[in-house]
């Protein structure tokens, strides 16, 4: 009973806490975006020293993760792009699939599964990195040469993240309705011309459409960034809690890619 | 003509470690002007990175003020406390490189932050400086495939790159030994001739005698206070 009671008492002051703490993360994210957009706009801040991290980063995030994401891209054009043309070429209603890719593939599928590999691969990557600099006193002797590491880890990290995210959706998006379309004819399913598949794609592509893509890839990008820096940067006693913050990291960028990529869908 | 002002104030400061709080020397009144060379003998106390990071201006004294060219480091904006440490050279007694940065980037990395002197003209200054701390030019290995001697020099190249104002020295000689001490002791008298102070902290009883270095104050941690030592 008293177990109970105590319980009921203690009920409403976790969930404070918990909102609480919630909103602080959440307030914290929004301050640190804006501090990454009005700093990336300071052209004092892309230095040179900052210039080559941020060429690093969008070689790392961007064209080290071409090859997997072309290899991933090919097998949802066989699975997705190839299987949309073959039922709606058996169905008769071939003029639905601009519409069928444009609303699945555009605006919803890609840009999340491009946004889950990135976080994955370099956003996990991100978190070590940092969490292990900030460990062994590399940070603190950046700060010691009068490198801000806001300027110099942070800013290139997530600019990065954005553009490579942006760049890879343009990538795979690419990639899938070309292997699609090339294996539908290779099987000999496809009554289309490659400029009419195009044609048909892109006449469904209207402003929004582009909106989307542009929404949906650079702000994840963004926060997924900021997520990744923020709780790299937060390691703070010892190398053993790296492993403690990359599965939280996880669950609050594909929290994160989520909750925007819903807020857009339903915008626009 | 030089302005009338000293490279580091220290005025009745109580510096704290930022780690774990602790009072670590207390009552701290050091003047560095232009073209001096202090040398604090830290004793047992493995103090070196508390009194640099209070000289640069990383940690805030929990008493009196710390100023660098005249700036109070707890007055001084971010951005331009960042510009003052630029002007700062600095060997760590932790090695703590940039891991994914090969050491020739690593060398250069303060210098192309803070200014715009053409990459090339950096280049050919850190080659040379890592030449006469001997070194056959400047590495191109990352940190992990260097042995710590090596990277020792390459410190000491790293803090005499560029025009600093005041160059803080935690062990130079760490894994060295007198054999640094030439090269060391050249560029030291060459940065004072150009008007740079220089604070050297130490544990070795023998740097405190040494006739190579003209020293212009001589500290000891005794206790938690610095005090003057006798020359």
């Amino acid at each position: 009973m008293t177990l109970l009671m105590n319980f009921m008492r203690n009920l409403p002051a976790s969930i404070g806490e918990s909102v609480i703490g919630i909103w602080n993360r959440l307030s914290y994210l929004i301050s640190i975006s804006f501090a990454i957009i009005i700093q990336s706009l300071r052209p004092i801040n892309w230095r040179r020293s900052v210039r080559k991290e941020f060429i690093r980063q969008c070689y790392f995030t961007g064209a080290r993760a071409l090859n997997f994401i072309a290899v991933l891209a090919m097998l949802v054009g066989l699975g997705m792009v190839f299987q949309a043309i073959f039922w709606l070429n058996m169905a008769g209603q071939e003029e639905y699939i601009g519409t069928f890719i444009v609303l699945v593939l555009v605006r919803e599928i890609i840009p999340i599964l491009v946004a889950l590999i990135l976080i994955g691969r370099s956003g996990s990557a991100i978190v070590a990195e940092l969490g292990t600099m900030q460990i062994s006193g590399q940070v603190r002797m950046l700060d010691a040469q009068g490198i801000d590491p806001f300027i110099f880890l942070v800013l290139p990290r997530v600019t990065a993240m954005a553009l490579s995210m942006f760049c890879l959706t343009v990538a795979f998006l690419a990639v899938a309705l070309g292997s699609g379309f090339f294996f539908a004819h290779l099987i000999g399913i496809g009554k289309l011309s490659l400029m009419q598949f195009i044609n048909i794609v892109l006449m469904k592509m209207g402003p929004s459409e582009y909106a989307v893509i542009m929404l949906k890839t650079f702000f994840p990008g963004l926060v997924i960034g900021i997520i990744c820096c923020t709780n790299g940067l937060g390691v703070a006693y010892s190398a053993t809690e790296v492993p403690r913050v990359l599965p939280e990291t996880f669950t609050q960028c594909v929290l994160a890619l989520f909750v925007i990529s819903v807020c857009i869908s339903i915008v626009l | 003509m030089r302005p009338q002002k000293s490279v580091i104030e220290i005025d009745n400061a109580t510096i704290v470690d930022d780690k774990t709080g602790n009072i670590t020397i207390s009552g701290v009144t050091l003047y560095l002007n232009f073209g001096e060379l202090a040398l604090i003998h830290l004793g047992q106390r493995d103090v070196y990175s508390v009194i640099g990071d209070a000289c640069a201006g990383l940690t805030t004294p929990m008493v009196g003020a710390i100023s660098f060219l005249g700036h109070n480091w707890s007055r001084t904006s971010p951005d331009h406390a960042n510009a003052l440490r630029g002007l700062i050279g600095r060997v760590f007694k932790t090695s703590n490189w940039i891991d994914y940065m090969v050491l020739s980037d690593a060398i250069l990395l303060s210098q192309l932050h803070h200014t715009r002197r053409p990459t090339k003209e950096i280049r050919d200054e850190a080659m040379k400086l890592c030449r006469i701390f001997g070194l056959p030019g400047l590495p191109t290995r990352r940190p992990e495939n260097m042995l710590s001697m090596d990277l020792q020099r390459i410190a000491c190249a790293r803090a005499f790159l560029g025009r600093p104002r005041l160059i803080i020295l935690e062990e130079p000689t760490l894994n060295l030994g007198r054999e640094i001490l030439p090269g060391l002791t050249k560029k030291i008298n060459e940065v004072r001739d150009r008007g740079a102070g220089v604070l050297w902290m130490t544990q070795n009883d023998s740097i405190l005698r040494e006739p190579y270095l003209d020293c212009t104050y001589r500290f000891r941690i005794v206790g938690s206070a610095l005090v003057e030592a006798a020359a």
